[in-house]
């Protein structure tokens, strides 16, 4: 019984994707916000390179992180906020769709949207071992940490979607954790907290993978977050669905 | 309770071991260093070192708030930390803390690392890992480490406190954690055994049989610092000759006006430090008041490093009565006038490490210069390299590979073309089919 709910609720999620997706990339979202991201990443990537005139991918990953804690949640904020403005988040309760499979799915797909906006980045890999000999390594975990990053941020979007019915409001709320999250690390020194607040630090965390280091609680810290995000998120959809 | 309230409950739980279990991840972390280099792993060398720390030790760089480097620094020390929780660490900025840069005993202007343990601290220059193991080494290091002054032969003396006494230079090693002794060479020519180092300044009588027992001495892994000086006689070339060093007699005069002080050729302000010695690792320029220039010899077989020298437009004048260069018998700069030399070799399994230190001067290190400009620390940084424990120091840097990339004007034309305008273009061109596709159905 349980086998099969467990089944059900993966082919709802899928469902959900699939659905989601189709959504994403027939707006114009997707294409405008990577017009934008690969514009201003490789402007700054490109002075960094000619300014270091090393085969150094190292700081095109704070750049990328940086613009994708901005762009990630446009790219969120209607999954949620724009079925509770519609309506259609009612019409969802009423079908058998978990809110779980509902929640994973719709970050499922703007997770993947926002890997593919950010794939062309990795022609600059290209180009560096194209014209020098550039250490794999920080190439390999960097991209890794951006991918845990975006997960993260997506995560965080989602949850403020699912908080308003407002679009811009919910891409604002995202964006401000965000930022929160990427300086948590600022003035820790000072303080007796410090320690931990650093922890929260997703560009303290990027910054690991950027220099060719995978480390467990890097990645751990990633899934984490994500995963509560994910689940605050669906008990503020399940809270919806109860009254 | 509601449906609604069991939920929250249920969130808050889930949401209590999310963080938990970042909280075990955080402790108990792994890395996988994917680095060509490894540069992000901690060397053999460095965990022996770390793995010996048995008492809370800290470790404070003092770098500046928008100085660069505090990041990769704090990095560094979280591997340090990792390998051992005993040792926490600060990046702080000295203009802050001024009364911890005092109580560390650290430059303000210069800055530095401060590596503390109980009441014991050691100061390195840089945040690297070369430096902080090597501090950590010398923290770790008993407290019998003796440095012992020669005497008998007329040097100058550890208890003489007028200008050109040594007394100084004595406290300065007591308050680095030495024990300092002299040990009359004359009376009794062998170096005894406690000795971890040996400081020969300047002798004015022939050694003799002391030298004999000072070279067999060296030959058995000792450490010997050789302070020579122009007015001394002797020949110690006995000593060095066999290590590929030696002394060449004359007075080394400076023509280079930023390499001396003003209108005083014989004043030698040593800002050439060509050398990756931890004796001149961030060294500021040091004042030599009339040195004498070492020779090195067979530098291949005997490893020889010259880590101080004269500028180009100096000399060695061997008539200094007739201060003019004469190319038959003056030498001309550039000149060596600190040089070191290690040896090792093994001896039945073990290993015997011999290195010897040569400065042509000793007044840099009396009671009248050794506050001048980077005196103490070249004076402090010698007697380091030569009485720590070779495997205690020699960490390589650990640095990357430099990775160049030229950037020529196509090039940058081509990635800015692409970054600025193709994938862009790509984009806004595929937004537009599908808002065309979407219009015309």
């Amino acid at each position: 019984m349980r086998g099969l709910r467990a089944t059900r609720a993966t082919r709802a999620t899928w469902a959900v994707v699939g659905k989601e997706l189709v959504v994403l990339w027939t707006s114009p979202l997707p294409y405008v916000v990577g017009a934008l991201l690969h514009i201003v990443l490789g402007t700054l990537y490109v002075n960094q390179l000619q300014a270091r005139g090393q085969a150094l991918a190292q700081p095109l990953f704070p750049l990328a992180g940086f613009l994708l804690i901005a762009l990630v949640p446009i790219l969120t904020m209607r999954t949620l906020a724009d079925e509770a403005r519609t309506g259609s988040l009612d019409l969802l309760h009423a079908v058998p769709v978990p809110t779980r499979a509902l929640v994973v799915g719709k970050w499922l797909a703007s997770w993947v949207t926002t890997l593919v906006v950010l794939a062309p980045a990795t022609l600059f890999a290209v180009l560096l071992a194209w014209w020098g000999n550039p250490d794999r390594g920080p190439i390999i975990a960097g991209f890794a940490g951006l991918a845990l990053l975006s997960a993260a941020v997506a995560g965080v979007g989602l949850l403020a979607s699912s908080l308003t019915s407002s679009q811009p409001v919910a891409a604002m709320v995202g964006f401000f954790v965000a930022l929160l999250l990427w300086f948590a690390h600022v003035g820790s020194e000072t303080t007796s907290a410090g320690p931990l607040l650093a922890g929260f630090s997703i560009s303290e965390r990027l910054r690991s993978f950027a220099g060719g280091a995978i480390d467990s609680s890097d990645v751990g810290f990633f899934v984490l977050l994500t995963a509560a995000a994910l689940v605050a998120a669906a008990t503020v959809v399940q809270g919806r669905r109860l009254r | 309770m509601s449906a609604f309230a069991r939920r929250l409950a249920a969130t808050a739980a889930a949401l209590a071991v999310l963080f938990l279990a970042g909280v075990q991840l955080e402790r108990h972390r792994t890395q996988f260093d994917l680095t060509a280099d490894d540069h992000l792993t901690l060397s053999d060398q460095t965990r022996q070192v770390v793995k010996a720390v048995h008492s809370p030790t800290t470790i404070v760089v003092f770098l500046r708030r928008g100085e660069a480097g505090r990041a990769e620094a704090a990095a560094l020390l979280s591997r340090y930390r990792r390998l051992n929780r005993r040792i926490s660490f600060r990046v702080t900025d000295p203009d802050e803390a001024p009364g911890q840069v005092r109580r560390l005993n650290v430059d303000p202007a210069l800055g530095g690392v401060a590596i503390a343990a109980g009441s014991r601290s050691e100061q390195v220059p840089l945040a690297s890992e070369q430096d902080i193991t090597a501090g950590l080494a010398r923290l770790l290091r008993p407290g019998d480490a003796t440095v012992c002054f020669a005497t008998g032969h007329g040097e100058v003396e550890t208890g003489l406190e007028t200008g050109e006494g040594l007394s100084q230079a004595a406290g300065l090693l007591r308050v680095n954690g030495y024990k300092v002794e002299t040990v009359d060479l004359l009376a009794d020519p062998n170096v005894p055994a406690r000795c971890r180092s040996l400081i020969v300044a300047t002798p004015t009588a022939p050694l003799g049989q002391a030298g004999a027992n000072m070279k067999a001495w060296l030959d058995g892994g000792g450490r010997v610092l050789f302070l020579a000086d122009p007015v001394s006689t002797v020949d110690l070339n006995e000593v060095l000759g066999p290590y590929g060093l030696g002394l060449d007699r004359g007075i080394v005069l400076e023509g280079d006006d930023g390499s001396r002080l003003k209108d005083d050729p014989i004043t030698l302000v040593l800002r050439d430090y060509r050398s990756a010695s931890p004796i001149v690792r961030r060294l500021p320029p040091a004042v030599l008041p009339g040195a004498q220039a070492v020779s090195q010899v067979d530098v291949d077989q005997n490893a020889t490093v010259a880590v101080a020298r004269s500028s180009a437009k100096s000399y060695l004048e061997r008539q200094p009565g007739q201060p003019s260069f004469d190319p038959a018998t003056d030498r001309p700069g550039p000149l060596v006038v600190a040089a070191t030399v290690e040896q090792p070799r093994n001896e039945g399994g073990r290993i015997v490490r011999p290195r010897l230190a040569v400065i042509g001067d000793v007044d840099f290190a009396t009671n009248s210069f050794l506050g001048e400009a980077g005196n103490s620390r070249l004076f402090i940084q010698t007697v380091d390299w030569l009485t720590l424990r070779s495997d205690l120091v020699s960490v390589d840097p650990n640095i990357p590979d430099f990775r160049p990339l030229e950037l020529t004007r196509s090039r940058l034309g081509y990635a800015r073309l692409l970054s600025g305008v193709v994938v862009p273009g790509l984009f806004l061109l595929a937004g537009a089919l599908v808002w065309a596709v979407r219009r015309t159905r």
